[in-house]
């Protein structure tokens, strides 16, 4: 049967830190010690004034094409997994499209599934490679959330960074392992619990919405910045994403034990440690990559599978779940046996400086 | 309340323990903030291993809710 695999992926992160101390100076060492206590992460990575989700997407896509051997002509898919695109109109997937030096007939467009989006994209890409519309698929995602997050948020600030990653999905024999299954699910009547409110068509933005409050933990923002209801979006976490993997696994006769490596997105640590624990996943089968580099929303569970490859975690043959969740609210997994014969990680310096931007 | 329970939630909102009486109005602990509500909703789970219903963790505004919030779950 048909399916289709991974062949290689690759990260990029911006070259700028926004270091523990420094946030201890901006709100305090209690605040930041408080945060890093709950969330495990220390330093995040953040974009410059400037830099853009996709030019974070095109240092990623620019190295994995560098180093795998593929005909970019066989490439006709393009999708751009982002909350955070360079403009209103077009796709930034357009523009992307021919900076990579893909062929005309390769399909461009974006996305938009906050956290979850790297299942969600990645069930596109295989349904269209499964589906022969084409031999290979480029899926980026991307996000810079910390443009969204006012800089006095101190709920926000402490846990964003910026990612981005590009995925290879080619056709493969499933004899020969590749993805086994995907599942996804949405609460929409939950949109709100993680949203930007104004600045699209229902809330335009206006010097009304530009308006700084301060709510009353003291975290201060805008209509047309991120909004996050914590308590809500971790309790959803904690028991609708546990459910929702408890019954994936269920009904496809599935348990822990029959995976080699389960990675979560890396929303913070002791959501995921508690993820782990409750679904009793041992430890030599969990995998972090936050502490660095922070919440990278719809990038972090493809930066996480990425450096897995880099660290050497991620063995041809094994076999991987991965499942992330977030604004929407949605949530989604996917089942990966790795085949033989896979490629080597894709080499290089994650860190992409603002110089290597585009113009 | 499990007196061992009462005293991991003193610790978590770095309290002593006797502070801790039913009228005890959560928002003049100084260490009650968004994370640490996020804290004690994880310890209550845990320890009654059970899921504590959002809409009850979001309306705390005592310890003796806290309290009631334990009782009434260990009933269920």
């Amino acid at each position: 049967m048909r399916t289709s695999t991974i062949r290689a992926i690759s990260h990029a992160v911006p070259a700028k830190s926004l270091s523990y101390e420094e946030l201890a100076e901006r709100f305090g060492e209690k605040q930041v010690a408080s945060i890093y206590k709950m969330s495990g992460i220390r330093d995040r990575r953040v974009v410059e004034s400037g830099q853009c989700a996709s030019d974070l997407a095109l240092s990623a896509a620019r190295r994995l094409l560098q180093h795998v051997a593929v005909d970019r002509s066989s490439i006709r898919l393009l999708i751009f997994a982002s909350q955070t695109p360079d403009h209103r109109i077009p796709a930034t997937a357009c523009r992307l499209q021919a900076e990579l030096g893909l062929p005309e007939a390769c399909a461009a467009f974006d996305i938009n599934q906050a956290c979850a989006s790297f299942v969600f994209g990645l069930q596109i890409a295989h349904s269209m490679v499964v589906a022969q519309q084409t031999e290979c698929a480029l899926l980026l995602n991307a996000d810079a959330l910390t443009t969204l997050i006012n800089p006095m948020d101190r709920g926000l600030v402490p846990l964003h960074g910026d990612a981005a990653t590009a995925a290879l999905v080619v056709p493969l024999d499933s004899s020969g392992g590749g993805i086994e299954f995907f599942e996804m699910g949405v609460a929409g009547q939950d949109y709100q619990r993680l949203i930007v409110p104004a600045g699209g068509a229902r809330l335009p933005a206006s010097p009304e919405t530009r308006q700084e409050t301060t709510d009353e933990s003291g975290c201060v923002r805008t209509l047309e910045q991120l909004h996050m209801d914590g308590p809500a979006i971790f309790h959803f976490a904690l028991y609708k994403v546990k459910d929702f993997l408890r019954q994936v696994l269920q009904r496809r006769g599935l348990s822990i034990d029959d995976f080699d490596l389960v990675l979560f997105h890396q929303a913070n640590r002791t959501m995921v440690d508690l993820l782990y624990k409750n679904l009793g996943v041992p430890a030599q089968k969990r995998f972090y990559y936050l502490e660095r580099v922070g919440n990278s929303s719809g990038a972090s569970l493809p930066s996480l599978l990425s450096q897995a490859w880099r660290e050497g975690v991620v063995q041809p043959g094994s076999r991987t779940l991965l499942c992330s969740f977030g604004g929407g609210l949605s949530w989604g997994a996917f089942s990966i046996r790795w085949p033989e014969g896979a490629d080597a990680a894709v080499p290089g310096p994650v860190d992409t400086p603002l110089a290597s931007a585009p113009s | 309340m499990d007196s061992s329970l009462k005293q991991a939630v003193a610790e978590l909102l770095n309290v002593d323990s006797s502070e801790l009486v039913s009228g005890k109005r959560l928002q003049d602990i100084e260490a009650w903030d968004s994370v640490n509500v996020l804290s004690v909703m994880v310890l209550l789970s845990e320890s009654l291993g059970k899921e504590i219903p959002l809409e009850k963790m979001t309306s705390l505004r005592t310890f003796g809710d806290i309290e009631s919030l334990v009782v009434g779950s260990a009933a269920g």
